[in-house]
């Protein structure tokens, strides 16, 4: 079964333990220019200064989790929400790259799925390109709700029973918020890009964005967390068949008071 | 002829006097003549007619009738083809025609065959009949009669057929010629516009040069009696009368003989007189509520009807410009002898009073002034001293005084008499004291009748208010209340204070007029519905802790009319509240302004006797000082203390305390003020205007006209005696209790505009047969609003959805009933209130993230509350770019919910943790726990812990359920903090709510009905009105809620959707004969009959954890959800009462797609009718699947169910 394949690739080691896994990080985008008018972006996200407190957990009842997890194992409670390791970087960053007249494409075949896992969503965060199918799927032996707050590509609130599943076409791009009402703490983010160059930064803060065709660009940036919200790079030029690395320092804004 | 020489007077001379006459007389008459043609009315008539013409003539030249005519030229070429065609089948249809020229022929044969046997026939029975009767031979002539029958059966028979050869042979033709004759049809139903402007054109300007000499001579000066084309236009109103010298007379309106365009559309922007209506759907045409030919204009208006001219109809300038500039051009006076001058501009709604007194709440968004005036008169207490005979409203609006020494310091009560607003500047409450007629330096009399010293103002008013203080001491001894039984907490209370409702009729706003950023403190704001009870800014320097403890536990304990309602708070949150407000650790309730103290003036002893000596003229000099020397046993005024008791009961009945205020023993005296049911009937010279006109002459440099002119209006005596209530005092030399004594009430000049308005609207009922006399649905919206509003609903619950208006790609415009989408960045969706600053603050801090951001392009995401066809259904989200959004209108009602999710989401500082009781910055839950929500959880948190919105809500609510439920509140949302408050109801208040509610439903009916309609039918405005052969216009109007194409037009578009099989909208419930049908021991029989398990599958399906799992969020039987497992942000409402509560047709609704209902809501799709799922529960597809849930929800409490339950 493709989700299980697909579900065992991303979850890696941990079963109830939620990581990071940048989905789009190992599919290149395919474009019309020959690869040799191509370069690659190394992207680091990084915090500067210092390395604010980790997030408190997430506070999930055992009442509330009951069924979640088999085995009286608990749910996992990392909170997501702003991830940085030692050295600073920062995980779940959406990176894009404009390119003039260059149109964003879903790859031929490719499939994009929001998996509920042991009650929490699989991946936290994971970006799309505009006209992008995600199936929403239900690997718990719970019901969920997938509550889809999509302001330009419609909300959807479907019950998921145990094993089944409800999907949604996203032509718009926009940031899409999943939550599910039966167990509050869990919430994911679709970024819908309409850039045609995009990725996700690992848990170590780095993305390769691979088929960047030759010119200068600024890489724009994305994160859940208002500390760090939303941004530009300094301006990159990008050589042919070339390498060319970027260090996105995020991190300190303050949200607006009141807002 | 020769001088005969007989007269004593002069033939040629006189030849010479009468030539001299009659040539005089000549051009007298020709100048009468010539001065008639041209009367002001008929010049305005002649270029009314240019001007007519060459807006008749522009429309010709608009693209829609230039595309009207060009297909009329295509239908033309079409006609032609036709005749073309018909030419050449010519042959035949002679052939044909000559076919019908001998069945002509053979048919009056026939016919006349028919009548003559016909009267054969009659003939032959009155014979026969004449001789049975004669010979009592009844069986006489059977024979012959029978055969003189079959003769004329026989010939009439013949005359059908030939009728029938005849219709058939006609048909052949017309068959023949068919073709020519639709294409005509559609050629003139095409052209009809242009058509009707053509033959317009050619009446205003003949082309025929007969007409065009005709027309002259018909409006030649002289002959312009005879049937000119120029006369005047006038309605004569049978019903509506005037009061003329003692006598009623008809009105009769000849208003329009100027206003020529006055109830025709596309005039708005012509000059005056010309100009449009400006509410032709309200006003003037046919179709409208208020036709011209049955209200006229006079009795709206005033003013003359019968002139003709300016001056005459006793128009009026606004402004001493346009007063000028008529003096100038028209000699414009004022017409002293006619008593209805016509009103001012911006006063026109008084007109709407004398027949709306029931309906004002149904006009209000079409009146706003008057209905505004309306409103102020009632919260302002006007009603009070002055009796307005219909006025629905009795209650004392302020509070009683009976126990008021438990609430308050005798120094508070003293300085808030002298002056209300120095403690709070936006109370209610008038100022009586220290106002110009006794002004501090004034002298106010002379002492000891007149030998005695000046009293001076400063001296009369301290006496007065420390008078008044010591009666009302006196009067209301302290009523001691036990202790409180619970202690609080002030921190506690913060929260319980914030999520309880305080909020939503309360304000704790700066005493100065602050603005304040759209992102903060709503509490700090002043909205309509958070000033429906006094702003608490300073509180707690005037309550006594216990008292507020008690007030806040029953409210009606204390104030048996008050409009606080009870809360039922626990005791704990009662006493956490108080100690929050008395503790005030923000700062707020202990924030007095700026020169405010508490204390009671000192009284001199002579002055209280001067004030004795004027209270009790009555009683005698003697006496008097009698009293005031301690020789009265009965009245010891010796003593300061009993005579400050009784000068200050002389004050309080003086100044009528008692019309607003509950004072013991004075519950039945009657109020001060003068009447106003009929005040602006009074004839304006019996109005006291005092030396005002003179002081402002002086002051202003008026003549004398001009100051005569101020006397001649109502509404300028009204203005007046609002702004500056003593000033009709001044210059007048006036003993003391004679003075004025309507007290200062600081209105705004909007507030001012808007009493008088209303006031100036009280008059004679003259339009008794013409009246308004609303039906039993408007009658019940009527006193459905008005108790919506009494009890403060929409402070709590959104009403109506906002409205978005925005442009098209074509640049037309479009308002949907929708609420903006949080925009990126945000954790809230924008303040819709204060639209233009939340937009201009948040395009600032978006420039401060991104330089290139672009605030015209950016997209902004609606979420429709309504259907809306041409966008979509309730749910749906449209996007508008920020350049073509045109107007905001905010929601009516709902700030509470904004109030309460703030408290959930956002603290007042975000690094302050110490605003709530738990020192993790959590939220206390209904279980005692503090829990933190997140910003994702937003909308969660708006549905789940803040009031409930009411949009349709008529259509869910069972009518008597809602009507119980108002009048005992019971828990439906376990997991709110915020209550559902018990209202002391008025009579009749909480029918009137539950039938407001439902009335509603049903009228908003026909409405959702065309909406919906036209959703499902996937088509245009246009295309599905010329389905249903109704104008778009009126299919427009239905579905924006117009009443008049509802009326008139709503059946054919309910016929056509039934014969379209459209039955998704269920026909309204008529809130008086509600029945649940499933229910009905025949349904649940019939169901137990097929299945015995039935109900406990469906049972199943609500309660197995495998299916929908309905219990894993709500309620059911006490019982908390997930089995007591889930956290109260998963609560949803109590199951418990869905048979008695809610509609069934609204819960099917609800259960197939909830947020087509409440687009936002938590509760998911359940059933999704693409997909078989629940079938190891409930086999079947979704649809049976939802019927067999509701057989439980609407029979789970039955007790006579067989088995199974």
């Amino acid at each position: 079964m493709k989700i299980l394949t697909v579900s065992t690739l991303v979850l890696g080691a941990a079963i109830c333990a939620a990581a990071a896994i940048p989905f789009t990080k190992s599919s290149p985008v395919a474009t019309s220019n020959a690869v040799a008018e191509t370069g690659t972006v190394q992207v680091k996200v990084v915090w500067e200064g210092e390395k604010p407190e980790a997030l408190p957990a997430l506070v999930i009842s055992p009442e509330a989790s009951k069924g979640c997890c088999p085995d009286g194992v608990a749910v996992d409670s990392t909170n997501q929400s702003r991830m940085i390791d030692a050295a600073g970087g920062v995980a779940n960053v959406v990176l894009t790259i404009g390119v003039k007249d260059m149109p964003v494409k879903v790859p031929e075949g490719r499939k994009y799925y929001l998996d509920q896992k042991a009650c929490r969503y699989e991946p936290h965060v994971q970006v799309v390109p505009m006209g992008a199918t995600v199936e929403y799927l239900n690997s718990d032996s719970v019901a969920h709700n997938v509550h889809v707050y999509a302001t330009k590509n419609g909300d959807q609130n479907n019950s998921v029973a145990a094993g089944s599943k409800a999907e949604q076409k996203l032509d718009k791009a926009e940031v899409v918020t999943v939550k599910c009402d039966i167990h509050p703490w869990m919430s994911s983010y679709i970024f819908v890009t309409d850039d045609p160059i995009y990725g996700l930064s690992g848990a170590d803060g780095s993305a390769t964005l691979e088929g960047v065709p030759a010119g200068k660009y600024k890489v724009g940036y994305w994160h859940e967390h208002d500390s760090i919200g939303k941004g530009k790079s300094d301006e990159v030029t990008v050589e042919a068949g070339k390498t060319t690395t970027v260090e996105i320092k995020v991190g300190g804004k303050k949200k607006k008071a009141g807002r | 002829m020769a001088d005969r020489g007989d007269t004593h007077y002069h033939i040629k001379h006189l030849n010479l006097w009468f030539a001299f006459a009659s040539l005089a007389l000549l051009v007298t008459a020709v100048w009468m003549v010539l001065d008639d043609a041209s009367r002001p009315w008929k010049n305005h008539q002649r270029e009314f007619r240019a001007l007519d013409l060459e807006r008749t003539r522009a429309e010709l030249e608009t693209a829609e009738l230039k595309a009207q005519a060009a297909h009329g030229e295509t239908l033309q070429v079409e006609v032609q083809k036709a005749a073309a065609a018909v030419e050449a089948l010519n042959a035949e249809i002679a052939a044909k025609q000559e076919v019908v020229r001998l069945a002509k022929g053979e048919y009056f044969v026939k016919e006349s065959a028919a009548k003559t046997e016909k009267a054969q026939y009659d003939w032959e029975r009155y014979v026969v009949d004449e001789h049975r009767l004669e010979h009592k031979d009844p069986a006489y002539g059977e024979a012959h009669m029978a055969a003189v029958y079959e003769r004329m059966q026989k010939s009439a028979y013949g005359k059908e057929q030939a009728e029938a050869a005849l219709a058939k042979a006609v048909a052949d033709v017309n068959a023949l010629k068919a073709p020519l004759k639709e294409a005509e049809r559609a050629l003139k139903v095409a052209t009809k516009d242009i058509e009707l402007r053509r033959a317009k054109i050619e009446k205003l300007d003949p082309a025929d040069r007969a007409t065009q000499v005709a027309n002259i001579v018909r409006d030649f000066p002289g002959l312009d009696f005879i049937g000119p084309n120029l006369k005047v236009q006038k309605v004569a109103l049978e019903n509506l009368t005037f009061e003329l010298n003692f006598t009623k007379k008809k009105r009769i309106d000849m208003c329009q003989s100027c206003h020529m365009g006055i109830d025709r559309a596309g005039f708005e922007n012509a000059e005056q007189p010309y100009t449009s209506h400006p509410r032709l759907d309200l006003f003037l045409t046919n179709k409208s509520p208020h036709p011209i030919s049955e209200v006229g204009c006079t009795i709206c208006h005033r003013g003359c009807g019968e002139a003709l001219d300016i001056v005459r109809t006793d128009h009026r300038p606004t402004g001493d410009e346009q007063t000028k500039e008529w003096k100038d051009e028209y000699h414009w006076h004022k017409q002293h002898h006619w008593d209805y001058p016509m009103l001012p501009t911006g006063m026109s709604e008084a007109g709407c009073v004398q027949c709306h007194t029931d309906s004002l709440e149904l006009i209000a968004a079409d009146a706003p002034k008057v209905t505004e005036g309306y409103r102020l008169f009632e919260e302002y207490g006007c009603y009070a001293c002055h009796k307005v005979e219909w006025f629905p409203t009795k209650r004392k609006p302020g509070p009683s005084l009976k126990n008021l020494l438990a609430k308050l310091t005798p120094e508070f009560v003293a300085s808030w008499v002298a002056d209300p607003k120095a403690f709070r500047p936006t109370t209610r409450m008038p100022q009586f004291f220290n106002l110009e007629n006794f002004a501090d330096d004034a002298v106010i009399a002379k002492s000891k009748y007149g030998e005695g010293r000046d009293v001076l103002g400063r001296e009369w008013n301290d006496a007065a208010v420390a008078a008044v203080t010591a009666f009302l001491q006196q009067r209301h001894p302290l009523q001691a209340l036990p202790k409180p039984p619970a202690e609080g907490d002030a921190l506690r209370g913060r929260e319980a204070f914030r999520l309880s409702g305080c909020l939503g009729c309360h304000n704790v706003a700066p005493h100065d007029a602050q603005t304040f950023p759209v992102g903060g403190d709503l509490a700090h704001e002043r909205a309509d519905e958070n000033e429906m009870g006094p702003n608490l800014r300073g509180v707690a320097t005037k309550l006594d802790a216990d008292w507020l403890y008690w007030w806040l536990k029953d409210p009606a304990k204390y104030w048996p009319d008050t409009r606080m309602p009870n809360l039922r708070l626990s005791d704990e949150d009662a006493a956490d509240i108080t100690a929050y407000l008395m503790e005030d650790p923000d700062g707020i309730f202990r924030d007095v302004p700026q020169g405010w103290q508490t204390s009671i003036p000192a009284a001199k002893l002579d002055v209280l006797q001067e004030q004795a000596r004027w209270f009790f003229t009555r009683d005698g000099r003697t006496a008097l000082e009698q009293r005031f020397e301690g020789k009265d046993e009965t009245r010891r005024w010796d003593r300061q203390a009993d005579l400050q008791v009784a000068v200050g009961e002389r004050f309080v009945v003086q100044y009528g305390c008692y019309s607003c205020h509950e004072v013991s023993g004075m519950e039945s005296m009657m109020p001060i003020g003068a009447e106003l049911t009929t005040w602006a009937s009074k004839t304006v010279d019996k109005l006291d205007f005092g030396f005002i006109p003179y002081i402002f002459a002086d002051t202003h440099g008026w003549d004398q006209e001009t100051t005569s002119n101020f006397k001649s209006y109502h509404n300028n005596f009204l203005e007046q005696k609002l702004k500056a209530p003593r000033s009709y005092d001044r210059k007048k030399i006036k003993n003391p209790t004679e003075k004025l004594r309507m007290p200062y009430f600081g209105f705004t000049e909007e507030q001012t505009q808007a009493i008088t308005t209303f006031v100036v609207g009280l008059v004679k009922d003259e339009v008794q047969r013409a009246k308004m006399v609303p039906d039993a649905g408007e009658l019940a919206r009527d006193a459905g609003l008005r108790a919506v509003r009494q009890n403060n609903c929409a402070a709590c619950h959104v009403l109506e959805p906002g409205l978005v208006t925005f442009k098209d790609e074509a640049g037309k415009l479009h308002t949907v009933g929708a609420e903006f989408r949080k925009l990126e960045g945000e954790t809230l969706p924008p303040r819709m209130d204060r639209w233009a600053e939340y937009w201009a603050d948040y395009v600032a801090y978006m420039k401060g993230e991104d330089e290139d951001f672009d605030p015209d392009e950016f997209e902004f995401s609606l979420r429709l509350l309504r259907p809306e066809p041409d966008f979509g259904d309730i749910g749906d989200s449209i996007s508008v770019l920020a350049k073509d959004l045109v107007s905001v209108k905010p929601p009516v009602g709902g700030d509470l919910v904004r109030v309460v999710t703030d408290w959930y989401k956002k603290p007042f500082d975000a690094e302050d943790n110490s605003r709530t009781p738990d020192p993790e910055g959590g939220v206390g839950d209904v279980d005692g726990k503090y829990r933190k929500y997140a910003e994702e959880e937003y909308d969660k948190v708006r549905w789940t812990f803040a009031p409930p919105v009411l949009l349709g809500e008529g259509d869910k609510l069972q009518r008597n359920w809602f009507y119980a439920f108002l009048n005992d509140p019971i828990t439906l949302r376990h997991q709110m903090r915020v209550r559902m408050p018990s209202f002391h109801y008025a009579d009749g208040e909480a029918g009137a709510i539950a039938d407001y509610f439902a009335y509603e439903a049903q009228r908003d009916w026909p409405v959702y009905y065309a909406r919906k309609l036209r959703l499902a039918q996937k088509k245009s405005l246009e295309e599905l009105a010329a389905l249903i052969k109704i104008p778009a216009e009126t299919l427009a109007g239905i579905e924006n809620g117009s009443r008049p194409d509802i009326d008139a037009s709503f059946a054919k578009v309910k016929a056509w959707g039934d014969a379209q099989k459209f039955d998704e909208v269920l026909p309204p419930v008529d809130p008086r004969h509600e029945r649940v049908v499933r229910r009905s021991p025949a349904h649940v029989n019939a169901l137990m009959a097929a299945d015995s398990k039935h109900l406990a599958k469906a049972e199943n399906l609500a309660r197995d954890a495998s299916g929908p799992y309905c219990v894993q969020c709500h309620y059911l039987n006490g019982q908390g959800p997930a089995g007591g497992t889930a956290q109260p942000i998963q609560w949803a409402p109590d199951l418990n009462n869905t048979a008695e509560r809610l509609r069934e047709d609204w819960v099917h609704k609800w259960i197939e797609n909830p947020a087509k209902v409440y687009p936002g809501t938590a509760m998911p799709v359940n059933f999704p009718a693409d997909k078989d799922s629940h079938q190891a529960l409930f086999p079947g597809k979704a649809a049976v699947q939802i019927q067999a849930l509701l057989d439980w929800l609407y029979n789970m409490q039955r007790q006579d169910l067989p088995t199974g339950m």
